[in-house]
Parts: C-alpha cells; sequence; structure tokens
C-alpha cells in the first residue's frame, strides 16, 4: 500500500486569483526515495504544504482531492498526530526553532519532549544525531546564535530526530557549501537505507540525480513527468521546463550531438557514465 | 545557561518554593505589618544568606521598593490627621506616630511579595519552575508562552536597538524636541511588530512538525524532581500556616 | 473552514510577541523620554487580532513577567487583563477596522484603565503608582486634595493621551500586516474580505 497518495488535488489560496496547483495525483510508497523539481514559483512548497497537511488548515484556501496517509484521509486527522508520521524540514533555517531552548542540545530534544519519548531515550537519539550531521561542536551553542549552514543541519537534525516514517524536505542544502551539501545528502542515504519515505525538493540536480530514485517534475500547475530519475534526467525534455540537467547528461548529450559518442542510455550519474565510458578511453 | 551559585535553596523542588510563597503572601494579608516586617521579612533573608546570592538578591529588593515605599510614607504622613503621638516637627512638616504605621501596613503585603517573588526567582530557574508546573499537569501551551515570551524581549530589544540605528541612519532624529522624538517612535516600533508577526507563520509550522499538539504526555530533558524533604517541608508549610490563621480566627471569634 | 477557526497555534504564539511589544513600547518611550508609557500596544494587538480571551492573557502574562523583578506590577495585572477584553471585544464589532470604531475603542479602553487602575493605586497602592506619575500625585495631595482626587487626576493627565496613541498604533499596524498572514488569525474576517 501507498505510505502517500495525492488523488486529484487542486488548490488555490484564498486571496488568489488562479489555482496553484490543477489536479495533482501520485502515490509514495514505502522507502521510495521522491525528488519535485520545477521552476520557482511553480509550487513545490505549496505542494509539500499539501503532504504535510498544512493546507488546507493552516494555509486556507480552496483545495479539492485527497491526501491519503497510509490509507486514511489527512484532512481527517489533528495536526499533532500528523507530526508522528511526517517529519518536515522547510527552507529558511533561520526560523525553524522552537524559541524556547537555550542549546542545540535541548532543542534538537524539544520534538522528542513533545512526543513524550523517555529521558534516557531522548539523550540517547540526540546524541546519535549530533554525531550523524557532525555538529557535536555546536551541542552547547544557543540555536539562535548559528550562522546559516548550521542552522540548517540543526534544524534538519531536530525533525530526523524524531524519527518519522516519512519526511519532506524543501532544499535543505541552500545555505550549504559542498562539503555541509553532501553531508547532508549521505544523511539522507541512511535514511533510505532505513527505509524511510523521503520527498525532497532540492536545485542542486547533480546531487538529485545521484541520490533520488524517482522524479516529479511540476510546470503550469500539473505534474508533467513522473519517472524514473534515469529517464527524466536524460531526456531534454526538461529543459524546456525551465529546469536544468544533470552535468554528466548535458556532457553525453553534446558529445552525442556532436557525433564524438554514442550511448545507449544517457548516463546521469557519474558511476553511469563511468561504467560506460571506461571501456572507450585511453 | 545562567550560571550562578547554587546553594540549597536553588535544589528545591519549585513548586515547594511556591508553597513557601503563597503561605507568606496568606499570612502578611491576615495579619497587620508586625508579621510582614517583623517575621516574614527577616525570614526572607535569612533564606536569602543560604541563596548563594545574598547582596545581589538585596539589591534586587531595594531597588525594587525604594521609590514606591519612600511615596507610600510620604503620602500617608500629608494624609494623617489623627492627633496621634507628634515624632518628628520642623516648620510644617509633622510627623506622626499613626501616618507611620499606616505607611507600614499599606506597604506590608508588597514588601513581603517582593521580598518572596525575588527570592523565589533568584533562586529557580523558571525553565524548571515550568516543568514542575507541567509535572502537575498544566498544560504545555503555558510554558511555552512564558519561556518563549523570556527569549522574546531580549530578541527584539536588540532587533530595536539595530532599527533604531537604522533609522538614524537615514536621518530620522531620536533626540530633539518632543515631537520630534514622537516621531521617532513609529519608525522604530512599526517594522519591528510587523516584521515579528510576519515571522510567526514559520514558528508555527516549525512547532506543529515538532509535535507541539501532539496529544499525550509530554517528557522532559531536565531531570526535575521533587524529593521527600520537599514533601515534608510543602506539607509543614501548609499545616503551619493553617494553624496560624485557625488560631486568629478563634481569637478574633471569641 | 470551521477547522482553520479552531486552529489556535497561531495566537498562542501571538501571545509572547505581545508581550514583547507590551515591554519594548514600554522600554522605547522611555529611551525617547516620551511622556506616556505605551506599554499596552501588545496586549490591545493580540485582543484585536486574536480575541479577548488571547488579549486577556497577554495583559496578565505581561505584568506576571515584569513583576519577576518589580513585585508591584502584578496587581495591575487585572488593568492590562481588562484592556485585552476590552480590545477583543471591540475589534469583535470590527472597530478596528474604521477610523470612527478605533477612536470608540480608545474611549473605552481609556474607561477601563481608570475604572481598574486606580482603585489597585489607591486601596492596595495608597495612591502610589511606583512610577514618575508619583509626583504629580504628592504634589495634589500636598495642595490639599483627597487621595482619590489625586490619584484620578494624576491617571486622567498620565493615561488619556497615551490609550488613544496605544489603539491608533495597533489601527495602523494591523493595516500594514499581509493579508495572508491576518488570514491565520482568529479574527481574520473582521479584517480580510
Amino acid at each position: 500500500m501507498a505510505v502517500l497518495e495525492l488523488r486529484n488535488v487542486t488548490f488555490k489560496y484564498q486571496l488568489a486569483k488562479e489555482n496553484i496547483l490543477e489536479d495533482i495525483s501520485f502515490s509514495i510508497e514505502k522507502g521510495e526515495f521522491v525528488a519535485l523539481v520545477g521552476k520557482n514559483g511553480v509550487g513545490k512548497t505549496t505542494l509539500c504544504s499539501i503532504m504535510r497537511g498544512l493546507i488546507p488548515t493552516f494555509h486556507t484556501g480552496t483545495m479539492s482531492g485527497q491526501v491519503l496517509l497510509n490509507g486514511s484521509d489527512i484532512s481527517e486527522m489533528s495536526m499533532g498526530d500528523i507530526a508522528l508520521h511526517i517529519g518536515f524540514v522547510f527552507q529558511n533555517p533561520f526560523v525553524q526553532v522552537s524559541g524556547v531552548k537555550q542549546t542545540v542540545f535541548e532543542e534538537i530534544a524539544y520534538g522528542l519532549e513533545n512526543l513524550g519519548v523517555e529521558r534516557s531515550e531522548i539523550i540517547r537519539r540526540v546524541d546519535e544525531m549530533l554525531n550523524q550531521l557532525n555538529i557535536n561542536h555546536l551541542r552547547f551553542k544557543h540555536p539562535m546564535q548559528l550562522s546559516g549552514g548550521q542552522s540548517q543541519r540543526v534544524a534538519l537534525a531536530s525533525v530526523l530526530v524524531m524519527d518519522p516514517e516519512i519526511l519532506i524536505i524543501d532544499e535543505p542544502t541552500s545555505q550549504l557549501d559542498p562539503q555541509g551539501t553532501e553531508e547532508v545528502f549521505e544523511t539522507i542515504r541512511l535514511l533510505k537505507d532505513r527505509k524511510k519515505t523521503i520527498i525532497l525538493v532540492e536545485h542542486k540536480i547533480d546531487w538529485v540525480a545521484e541520490y533520488a530514485d524517482r522524479i516529479i517534475v511540476i510546470d503550469q500547475k500539473q505534474i508533467v513527468k513522473d519517472a524514473p530519475a534515469q529517464a527524466v534526467f536524460s531526456d531534454p525534455m526538461l529543459l524546456s521546463t525551465g529546469n536544468n540537467l544533470p552535468q554528466v547528461a548535458l556532457l553525453a548529450l553534446k558529445l552525442m550531438k556532436s557525433g564524438k559518442a554514442v550511448f545507449d542510455e544517457i548516463p546521469t550519474t557519474l558511476e553511469d557514465a563511468y561504467q560506460q565510458l571506461k571501456g572507450r578511453v585511453r | 545557561m545562567l550560571d550562578r551559585k547554587k546553594g540549597p535553596l536553588s535544589k528545591l523542588y519549585p513548586l515547594t518554593k511556591v508553597v513557601f510563597l503563597m503561605c507568606a503572601v496568606v499570612l502578611s494579608l491576615a495579619f497587620d505589618w508586625k508579621v510582614g516586617y517583623l517575621v516574614i521579612v527577616p525570614l526572607t533573608l535569612i533564606l536569602a544568606l543560604f541563596s548563594g546570592n545574598f547582596f545581589g538578591f538585596l539589591k534586587k529588593f531595594i531597588g525594587a521598593l525604594l521609590l514606591f515605599v519612600i511615596f507610600v510614607f510620604l503620602f500617608k504622613i500629608m494624609l494623617d490627621k489623627s492627633d496621634s503621638q507628634i515624632l518628628f516637627q520642623w516648620q510644617f512638616v509633622i510627623i506622626r506616630i499613626q501616618g507611620l504605621i499606616d505607611g507600614l501596613n499599606q506597604t506590608s503585603v508588597l514588601v513581603v511579595m517582593a521580598a518572596v517573588v525575588l527570592l523565589f526567582f533568584e533562586t529557580t530557574e523558571v525553565e524548571d519552575l515550568m516543568i514542575s508546573l507541567q509535572q502537575k499537569n498544566v498544560s504545555h501551551v503555558v510554558s511555552y508562552i512564558i519561556l518563549s515570551t523570556l527569549q522574546m524581549i531580549p530578541d527584539m530589544i536588540k532587533r530595536s536597538k539595530v532599527i533604531m540605528q537604522a533609522q538614524q541612519a537615514r536621518g530620522i532624529e531620536t533626540e530633539g524636541n518632543m515631537i520630534l522624538r514622537l516621531r521617532a517612535f513609529f519608525p522604530s516600533l512599526g517594522p519591528l511588530i510587523i516584521s515579528s508577526i510576519s515571522e510567526l507563520e514559520d514558528r508555527a509550522i516549525t512547532l506543529e512538525v515538532r509535535g507541539f499538539s501532539a496529544s499525550g504526555k509530554k517528557t522532559f530533558l531536565k531531570d526535575i524532581r521533587s524529593r521527600n524533604i520537599d514533601r515534608i517541608l510543602s506539607v509543614a508549610m501548609v499545616l503551619i500556616t493553617i494553624s496560624i490563621l485557625g488560631w486568629r480566627i478563634f481569637v478574633w471569634l471569641f | 473552514m470551521s477547522k482553520a477557526a479552531k486552529y489556535s497555534t497561531m495566537a498562542i504564539l501571538l501571545i509572547p510577541i505581545g508581550i514583547a511589544i507590551n515591554y519594548v513600547g514600554g522600554q522605547l518611550a522611555l529611551i525617547l523620554r516620551l511622556p506616556v508609557f505605551i506599554d499596552v500596544i501588545g496586549t490591545i494587538l493580540v485582543g484585536a487580532l486574536a480575541g479577548p480571551l488571547f488579549g486577556a492573557i497577554t495583559g496578565l502574562v505581561t505584568n506576571l513577567i515584569l513583576g519577576i523583578t518589580a513585585p508591584t506590577w502584578i496587581p495591575y495585572a487585572i488593568v492590562n487583563v481588562a484592556i485585552g477584553i476590552v480590545a477583543g471585544l471591540c475589534a469583535q464589532k470590527g472597530w478596528f477596522k474604521t477610523f470612527k470604531g478605533a477612536l470608540i475603542t480608545s474611549v473605552l479602553i481609556w474607561l477601563i484603565t481608570q475604572l481598574t487602575a486606580n482603585p489597585v493605586t489607591v486601596y492596595l497602592f495608597g495612591g502610589v503608582t511606583g512610577s514618575g506619575s508619583s509626583f504629580i500625585t504628592s504634589f495634589l495631595i500636598a495642595t490639599g486634595q483627597s487621595l482619590w482626587q489625586s490619584v484620578i487626576t494624576t491617571a486622567l493627565i498620565t493615561e488619556t493621551v497615551d490609550k488613544f496613541i496605544s489603539v491608533f498604533i495597533v489601527f495602523f499596524i494591523i493595516k500594514a500586516i499581509p493579508a495572508r498572514t491576518l488570514l491565520k488569525f482568529p479574527l481574520a474576517k473582521y479584517y480580510v474580505e
């Protein structure tokens, strides 16, 4: 059974003139890693809010269609119950603090306190999280006195520590340098290994191509493509929706076009390209 | 985190100290100035000696009340029309004993309140108080409101300073005559309020994601527990207070 | 819509902001040496956006928190609570939307302040307010007026302008808050079509 399913969802913000999304349907299986791709303002963040059940309760407007979480209608669940199932990390990291904690350690522990996790278990899980995201040195810092990259990782840790089955992550690396980005993607990979369902919005296409299983492309209020990562990222059609292709794919396409090389399948990841090219180059 | 010397009072369960606070205020309400000034305030001062920061406490205590108490005595003395014994006389200034007693009575409850409240917060972290209240089934929303406010105030002061400096840089006067200063008030406060309110949405989503609205019992990272000594002290204080009140009512009736 | 109306986290989060605004407004008035307090804007704002209950809580907690360092604030909590309630009730009549409504609200808030603050000052504090305005009161007593007369006169002098300014600051602030944010507060329907 799908863990998350959208059925013909259409939404218009209360004061907007037009729908932002129309007739969106897809379902996500347990353990899938899905990336949402589309140019700015196309409604990716809105879609995240819909999946998180923030629409239409929190962001008001007119919504039709259904969102099913483990088969039951999310609009009938309370905000608190949804928090048990879905973790959500959104864009601006500086505002993703509880506002009541004095240290990063306490900040990360806050969600677990709210869920009623035993004290010793809280300490164990927070410690684990600090190590995993490489932020142990921030443990005693004030959560409101962090740099962009630091608060982004603390925000991610604060949600991951709650161990939800589904994670919606909206641009988690916007404030991070390449090394920080890699650490975050490695963490996401670990989550995937633990059979977590992951939904990611991310502009760094090369990273998405390396890690995601499935890509949903949104353009002009609708889903224009929903396919495995390799299929989406090897198709130049993606360029016409205002998105980029991975560097590797662009290179391969360019080589093909100029007749320098022929590929059975356009490579979209480094490893892929290496496997296809290693026999030919000397 | 507050870094202060921990005295034995800091180790007590916050609610034990709340019981003390309430007993002290009730007793000072039930009696005249003598109980407040001669029993409870000295007792509080003695307890403050064990707080780890006696002079800090004394400074706050005096700072909080000095102006206030002076004015009350001034008013009472000026309004005193009794013919009680004159303590002091200089030209048209006459201080009679009744005026002083009126002043003592008027201020005793407040002085007691100030003493116990200040001592309480001198020896108790607000967060610990909130945890202990939550353990007694007070809603976590109350706790959130108080703790969030305590972080919000310094944060807003910091931001208001930044905004004021920016306004000054743009040529808005914060000195000069009153009209100028009044005109500086709005551009300083307005943006601060609007920006705080605009950030509220993200804060609300953050809290929802962290299970703020989750049903069920919350737990605490901080280990705040009441010990036997807390139970003994609380029961003793309540019993003492009730018996004193009982005796007072008995005397009053018969 | 009914579920959105029941949704209260935004209103809860508004309270700490309201309290901080009360505090910072008061401090700013001191820094700029203004002859007014401007220390209840937050209470009025929360009342106006979230209704009488939330306004009242804002007023109550403001004075309790100020009481941590200056316990004379605690009894005046009743004034701040009353202001929050009146602001909330006026908002529910839609009065914060029009200039005329704001004017009526100012009068009512000024009135409730007089009705609640003066008894506290006289009965609990023997006429002293703990602020600089006590100088005015002591001057009036020295000229031979009764305590009540002196306290009320002082309050009239210091509170009247203050409450009008405060209500109108809130009136203009609400006009400046983006509609999409207003939508998320309990009384949104009084401000956004």
